[in-house]
């Protein structure tokens, strides 16, 4: 429908609000702007049904936050109600406190919470549901191709699995098998297990049949010592770079041009190990006129952001202690935070052109 | 140091705190609660000191506490701490016999029980250490009330003045019992060396119902009063006179006091031309490096800052004289002509043999018939909601929720017009 790339902005367009604010307006555009780009163009992706597990993991882990913060926290000076103590106080420290004064500002902020957790985990629900995850694994970089691999794999295992359980399932109900207790798993859990083997022989042998690690053009000896060699260094330089940056801040320039040089050195190191392996596509993702359009909205709200965060982080920050006052509302970060719902209106209708 | 007999009683807790800024002025209070332990944090939102604190999951961190410290959330709450071994942030500490202890808790976490003394400093510090606060007992902080000799007994340590700051908040009004004592300064101070201050109104004058901008920058103090209340060396006020006024910055250094003066002229279009001066005012040279009586009446309604008694440094290694009986709470105007300042007058700055100051009611060293009802006061406002939940909305306020609301509709017209074309 769109192209990977498009959809990968599209994650980074809805996932950077959630990191850098804490406004509950903000947040609660973002939520709905992803749901709208789930109800309309989501459904009918055959991951559709992960999404209402995921909204109700979000919901529990919100309406969670939001129970035990104000349980907890008895900070705030707007108080709602007070409730008996139970504290747990191991050496004399105060370790847990529940009950005693419930305050508004607790339960906002943990509201608040539980809604940034619950947007994040919508985000990555639609993603989930809107990407192809083929075309996503064919943007691994070309060095990467066995993690690229395993990433397959993994991915494919747990439907798999589930249908070869589902199958199973179904042949030992006939057979007259009624599941009771722990113990009668066993007569699950077997063929489950040899199925899975020989699934996992037959994929090896498909993947040597088709001569995967093959084409990778042998190196010498040295030279592969020398990317390993360059490898350790880089990171190394980058570690050591990090680590001077925060650690000696008088001589900041030092760490950031060491970070700087090791992280030079790794993408160098990674592009010409990436060069060695030679990757064919037989079907090529198209970028249309609407990726455009969903790529540039989205690099748009990410530089509004980004933006607000540079200039200043008061516009973006919602922090009710010690006393409660309605968060701001920006109207161009609103509009910013519309960003997730512009794929809805660039697809074009279902009979009128394209997929 | 012996507990007084006031604390073991039963009825409310006392706590000390005492709280040493960055400049090294230190601000002592006796506070009082109900509980029979409240947290370290809780001490310190009780005392009325502005405190900022980041909560988190596993407690709260002080992030500022007046104007020491950092701006959570839009700095972080840590803001002076770069990385690297050492960084300067509120350091929290515990009075255990005579010496402090850092706390092994936070100040959330760590439960505090009557005659306790809990202490903050801003300084550079690693985890696990810290500048110090001068030890003060709790005995010097919350003194029991039949004693009323407000005996303090100095602090060895860094601080070479106690600076009590008053709140700036209208909220804190002091109580109105001031004891001032005069306490001579000690004869080995350092090389001194003389404030720079920078003392100015603008505009210089207004019009009945208008406001202008009261602005000081003072190095080199030890402690700076605006009108007898306790301010930063570096700080504007907004003041809205309805008569003329004179305002006064009273600068307290190591070579002195020093007094400042800047009058805002009101016009009033309608003929009242009486200043309801003191009496005791004189009509200065200004600025006066001669200190003068402190005379100011300011009126609360008009500048919004709480008649306060003077309020005043108290030099260390001197036990200070009590020369006047604490004031009665009716008589708020008379409080220039009670304060002792006339006696211990002028000090020439060369040969500074004396230094009159005068405590705050908020401070340790003061004889307290009335700490209960500030104590109490000062409970009142953390535990009740003291200002209402923002319910008058402003007009940009209005239009940013307008504007989410549009937003909100326009998300769910997207969504009806994509399920209208997906039928039609």
């Amino acid at each position: 429908m769109y192209h990977t790339t498009t959809w990968l902005l599209w994650l980074l367009a809805a996932l950077l609000p959630t990191m850098l604010t804490r406004n509950p307006f903000y947040l609660i555009i973002l939520l709905l702007a992803v749901a709208v780009a789930y109800s309309t163009i989501g459904r009918s992706s055959p991951m559709a049904a992960s999404w209402g597990l995921l909204l109700r993991v979000g919901l529990s882990l919100a309406a969670f936050s939001a129970l035990v913060n104000p349980l907890t926290v008895h900070h705030g000076d707007t108080v709602l109600l007070t409730l008996p103590r139970l504290s747990l106080r191991p050496g004399g420290i105060i370790l847990l406190e529940l009950g005693g004064r419930i305050t508004l500002e607790a339960l906002s902020y943990g509201l608040v919470n539980g809604l940034s957790l619950m947007a994040i985990l919508l985000i990555f629900a639609t993603f989930n549901v809107l990407v192809d995850h083929h075309q996503l694994l064919r943007s691994i970089p070309a060095f990467l191709y066995q993690t690229g691999v395993v990433i397959s794999i993994a991915i494919a295992f747990v439907p798999q699995m589930m249908a070869s359980l589902q199958e199973v399932r179904e042949a030992q109900t006939i057979r007259g098998h009624r599941f009771r207790g722990i113990r009668d798993l066993l007569p699950l859990f077997m063929p489950l297990l040899t199925s899975g083997l020989e699934r996992a022989i037959q994929l090896a042998e498909s993947m040597e049949a088709r001569g995967f690690g093959g084409d990778v053009s042998h190196s010498h000896r040295k030279q592969e010592l020398a990317y390993k060699a360059s490898i350790a260094l880089s990171l190394f330089g980058l570690l050591a770079g990090m680590f001077w940056y925060g650690y000696f801040p008088a001589a900041r320039w030092v760490g950031g041009s060491m970070g700087a040089g090791g992280l030079l050195l790794l993408v160098w190191t990674l592009r010409a190990m990436g060069r060695r392996v030679g990757r064919s596509r037989y079907r090529r993702e198209m970028w249309r006129h609407r990726d455009t359009l969903v790529s540039a909205v989205s690099l748009l709200s990410l530089a509004v952001f980004t933006l607000f965060w540079l200039l200043g982080r008061r516009a973006l920050v919602f922090y009710p202690y010690p006393r409660f006052t309605l968060p701001t509302f920006n109207p161009l970060l609103g509009l910013a935070s519309l960003a997730p719902v512009a794929p809805v209106l660039t697809t074009p209708k279902k009979g009128k052109a394209g997929l | 140091m012996p507990f007084s007999a006031w604390a073991r009683a039963d009825g409310p807790s006392h706590v000390g705190l005492v709280v040493r800024f960055g400049d090294g002025s230190v601000f002592t209070k006796c506070v009082k609660f109900d509980e029979d332990q409240i947290s370290g944090l809780e001490v310190l939102l009780r005392s009325g000191l502005n405190v900022i604190y980041q909560q988190s999951g596993t407690g709260a961190a002080v992030c500022k506490i007046e104007d020491d410290g950092c701006d959570y959330p839009s700095e972080p709450c840590f803001c002076q701490c770069p990385g690297g071994p050492t960084c300067i942030y509120w350091s929290y500490w515990h009075l255990k016999s005579g010496a402090w202890e850092y706390s092994p808790a936070g100040a959330s976490g760590y439960p505090v029980r009557d005659g306790d003394v809990e202490g903050w400093a801003w300084g550079p510090g690693t985890t696990g250490s810290g500048l110090e606060p001068p030890v003060i007992e709790f005995s010097s902080i919350c003194a029991p009330p039949p004693t009323a000799t407000p005996t303090h007994t100095p602090t060895p340590t860094a601080a070479p003045t106690i600076t009590p700051t008053p709140l700036p908040t209208p909220r804190d009004t002091p109580s109105p019992t001031a004891e001032p004592t005069e306490t001579p300064l000690p004869t080995d101070t350092p090389v001194p060396s003389p404030p720079a201050v920078a003392f100015t109104v603008h505009p210089e004058t207004i019009t009945v119902g208008e406001c202008a901008e009261l602005r000081w920058d003072v190095e080199h103090a030890q402690a700076v009063y605006l009108d007898g209340q306790g301010v930063v060396g570096h700080q504007a006020k907004r003041v809205c006179p309805e008569q003329t006024q004179t305002y006064e910055l009273l600068v307290v250094s190591a070579v002195g006091e020093l007094r400042y003066q800047v009058t805002l002229n009101v016009v009033d279009l309608s003929p009242t031309p009486v200043p309801t001066d003191t009496p005791t005012r004189t009509a200065a040279v200004q600025p006066t490096d001669t200190p003068q009586p402190q005379t100011q009446t300011p009126t609360p309604t008009a500048t919004g800052v709480p008649l306060t008694t003077p309020t005043a440094t108290s030099v260390p290694s001197t036990t200070s004289l009590p020369t006047a009986t604490p004031l009665p709470t009716a008589t708020r105007r008379a409080i220039p002509t009670a304060t002792p300042m006339p006696i211990c007058t002028p000090v020439p700055v060369p040969t500074l043999t004396s230094l009159a100051t005068v405590i705050p009611p908020t401070s340790a060293l003061v004889a307290k018939p009335d700490i209960g009802p500030t104590a109490a006061a000062a409970e009142a406002q953390v535990t009740g909601p003291h200002h209402p939940l923002p319910s008058a909305v402003a007009a940009p306020e209005a239009l940013g929720w307008l504007a989410f609301v549009g937003l909100l509709v326009l998300l769910v017209l997207i969504y009806l017009r994509w399920r209208l074309g997906e039928r039609g």
